[in-house]
């Protein structure tokens, strides 16, 4: 395909991380004669990862320590399905124990007479900042256009507030309804084709994404709540991306099985 | 002391009134006007553009220091920018790695603006992330760039900090810290919103 729908997976390794994901992200997108970012891949941004890095910002701003941060962190690190943060927790755990092991006249010449625990907090607390609001800056422009407009999502970006970075909420201010809700609601046997794909999963995800299905395929005369709209998530994408688009994602085997049923194709960076 | 009391559109017919009446006159007060000399009213030339001119303080101040380390920084990246024209690699590695070890007293400044703190703090990741391998010409161009914005704005708001950060970025550095993604995907549950 010549021309891809681009996915939240792809936006947010493009924009906010580093490495790896980073360039693959960047080289996959200029792979593209055309890249299409749906407005709905800046609504799942502002809700999830740019949400977390103001969460873990927020944190560093308020405790004005490392090792403050690390415990507190650690403490909802304790189940298994915060796996990931454990992971990042790891490299300011490495950091601690780097400045602990550093002899006396190097702490002092990296970090002055200032407690090196702040020190290290403030150097995390600004490097998140400054990956928010670059981040937000560079959203709008991986892309060739942002398409599909979501008229009741709120275009504003981060901003401070009492030293923290705030998001506003709601994300979405609809008048009656979802905006995208008119467009799905024409189209049932897309959606019927998609909730049958998916029906029958054992992941919480899709279970939540079948009932918001359901739900507009038998009661269409019901609102599309925010909350609906967002479960919906990758089954968004599959619904509007163009039949001469193909849909680049890291996550090929979720969006595939929304994506067949439809005709359309899934692509990897 | 009883009020007098005037109506709005006679108040507004009297020629030289003022909002201020005292003790039940309607006589307004006579202004004063304090004439200062033109070196208290100046008192430093306006056609520099010291950013020390602008700000109070002067030179002893936390300002002042802050600016004469940024001042040495742009000097250092100055010298490694002429050699790199010389093809001097080695001389400006050299003057890079000098600036690069100056950077940590740069952020003891951090206090005058998240948006210092944030760009020195960039600045340092720009260089640790390339892992001991110099900066190119462009590269260096464009930390002499960042410095040069810093010490004209030391307390550069955080959206200009962001810009800054971008056009580092547009030369290939990469100035965050490379353990941040990791926070990126923390599954929703593991956040406020879960």
């Amino acid at each position: 395909m010549d021309n891809a729908f681009v996915d939240t997976t792809i936006l947010v390794d493009a924009v906010l991380k580093s490495g790896a994901p980073r360039s693959s992200a960047v080289s996959a997108l200029g792979r593209y004669r055309r890249t299409d970012l749906p407005m709905y891949a800046l609504k799942e941004l502002k809700i999830g990862a740019l949400s977390n890095y103001v969460w873990i910002h927020n944190k560093f701003a308020s405790l004005r320590s490392q090792a403050k941060v690390t415990a507190a962190l650690q403490a909802e690190a304790r189940t298994p399905r915060h796996y990931k943060l454990a992971t990042a927790l790891q490299a300011m755990h490495d950091a601690q124990e780097n400045l602990r092991r550093m002899p006396p006249e190097e702490r002092r010449r990296r970090f002055g007479d200032g407690n090196p625990d702040a020190v290290l907090a403030d150097i995390y607390r600004l490097s998140i900042k400054l990956a928010i609001f670059k981040g937000w800056k560079k959203a709008y422009s991986a892309c060739s256009a942002v398409v599909n407009t979501v008229a009741c999502f709120d275009q504003n970006g981060p901003r401070e507030e009492n030293g923290l970075v705030v998001l506003d909420t709601p994300v979405c201010r609809p008048i009656d309804e979802c905006s995208l809700a008119a467009a799905l609601k024409a189209k049932p046997e897309l959606l019927r084709k998609m909730r049958d794909a998916i029906v029958g999963s054992e992941k919480r995800e899709d279970q939540r994404r079948s009932k918001a299905l359901k739900t507009l395929i038998k009661r269409p005369r019901d609102p599309l709540s925010p909350t609906d709209c967002r479960r919906l998530g990758d089954a968004i994408f599959a619904f509007f991306c163009p039949l001469d688009a193909a849909i680049l994602t890291t996550n090929v085997v979720d969006h595939k099985r929304l994506a067949t049923p439809l005709g359309k194709t899934v692509e990897a960076p | 002391m009883a009020a007098t009391i005037i109506s709005l559109d006679e108040y507004r017919k009297r020629p030289n009134d003022t909002t201020q009446v005292a003790s039940g006159s309607l006589d307004p007060p006579k202004p004063t006007i304090t004439t200062l000399s033109p070196s208290e009213a100046n008192p430093v030339s306006s056609a520099r553009t010291d950013p020390r001119d602008v700000y109070p303080g002067g030179e002893s101040s936390r300002l002042g220091d802050a600016l004469k380390g940024l001042s040495s920084a742009i000097e250092l990246v100055n010298e490694a920018a002429a050699a790199m024209e010389e093809d001097e690699f080695v001389q400006a590695d050299n003057f890079m790695l000098r600036f690069h070890a100056a950077l940590p007293t740069l952020f003891t400044f951090r206090d005058l603006s998240d948006g210092f703190g944030a760009l020195v703090n960039a600045l340092d990741w720009a260089i640790r992330n390339r892992d001991g391998v110099s900066l190119d010409r462009e590269q260096i161009l464009a930390v002499l760039d960042a410095l040069t914005n810093l010490r004209a704005r030391p307390f550069m708001a955080f959206q200009l900090a962001a810009d800054e950060a971008l056009r580092l970025e547009k030369t290939g550095l990469v100035v965050d810290p490379p353990d941040l993604s990791a926070f990126a995907d923390l599954e929703e549950d593991s956040g406020p919103h879960g």
